[in-house]
């Protein structure tokens, strides 16, 4: 695989790593927004 | 028939099994008295109108009096019309409603089983027959359908990725999930009005959001690309 077969195929692979990364990182945005609509009540952490 | 095909019929029956098992813990787990609508009912409705689905949503391509997708000729079961969007459309439509109005009961439980009662018969034939004409042929009016009339509202719906069967069965599932555990704790006052309940940090729900959005362009994307990246990227 030369030349613009492989150029094809690295970008595709890297167009899949991306996206992969972005869906991984919608963890954290997950997170976030469970952890933001808890209740107050329910820290652990004590208010400072 | 290939590959693709199969999985998509092999997950649409599936999907009615899960649908059906659903209706039983519904209707076993709720508290208002019922008519006894057997299981089987509730099936043969949903293969009914996995069934009707099929043949009515196949419209698009049917000629004369059919050619503004009310109904079809063909594309009975999934033969010849696959991947349609309102085959589980149908399913999960006739079969809630099925359940929902064939409540004698109607004292304590809010919408799904909220229906008229003493209608049994007649919304066993509205539900297995008329319940999935009517939302294929809205659907095809209004435009919901992709090959539909459409009356120039957009160019109908696609099931694109699954999609369709995944927020189907998400919602379906909530809904009964809903239903089973009740309210929590402390959401209703002695009044029966709901108290608030705030959460403690809106901007890390903000930025959450944000962050969630922006990883959809990911997800989307990935999608919309050919099928062994989407599969690779989902499973990333």
């Amino acid at each position: 695989m030369t030349g613009w077969r492989y150029n094809l195929y690295s970008i595709n692979y890297v167009w899949a790593l991306v996206a992969g990364f972005l869906v991984m990182f919608m963890q954290a945005g997950f997170m976030l927004v469970e952890t933001g609509l808890c209740r107050a009540k329910m820290r652990r952490i004590p208010r400072p | 028939m290939n590959l693709d095909d199969l999985s998509a019929r092999v997950s649409r029956v599936l999907g009615l099994r899960v649908r059906h098992r659903l209706g039983q813990l519904v209707e076993r787990s709720c508290r208002s008295r019922l008519v006894p609508v057997s299981s089987v009912q509730a099936f043969r409705c949903s293969i009914e109108g996995w069934g009707w689905g099929a043949a009515v949503d196949a419209a698009g391509k049917a000629t004369g009096a059919f050619t503004y997708g009310l109904i079809g000729l063909k594309g009975w079961f999934l033969t010849g019309a696959v991947r349609r969007y309102s085959q589980f459309w149908c399913c999960s439509f006739s079969t809630m409603v099925l359940y929902g109005y064939h409540r004698n009961d109607s004292r304590p439980v809010r919408w799904p089983n909220a229906g008229p009662g003493r209608i049994t018969a007649c919304s066993d034939c509205g539900c297995t027959a008329l319940l999935p004409l009517m939302a294929t042929g809205f659907g095809a009016v209004v435009g919901w359908r992709k090959g539909g009339m459409q009356l120039g509202l957009g160019h109908g719906a696609v099931d694109f990725a699954g999609s369709g069967v995944v927020h189907s069965m998400g919602g379906v599932i909530a809904l009964a999930g809903a239903m089973v555990l009740r309210p929590r704790i402390g959401k209703f006052n002695a009044q029966g009005r709901p108290n608030a309940m705030p959460g403690h940090d809106v901007p890390m729900v903000a930025l959450g959001t944000f962050i969630l959005a922006f990883g959809w362009f990911g997800l989307i994307r990935a999608r919309h690309s050919r099928a062994p990246i989407c599969e690779s990227a989902t499973s990333l």
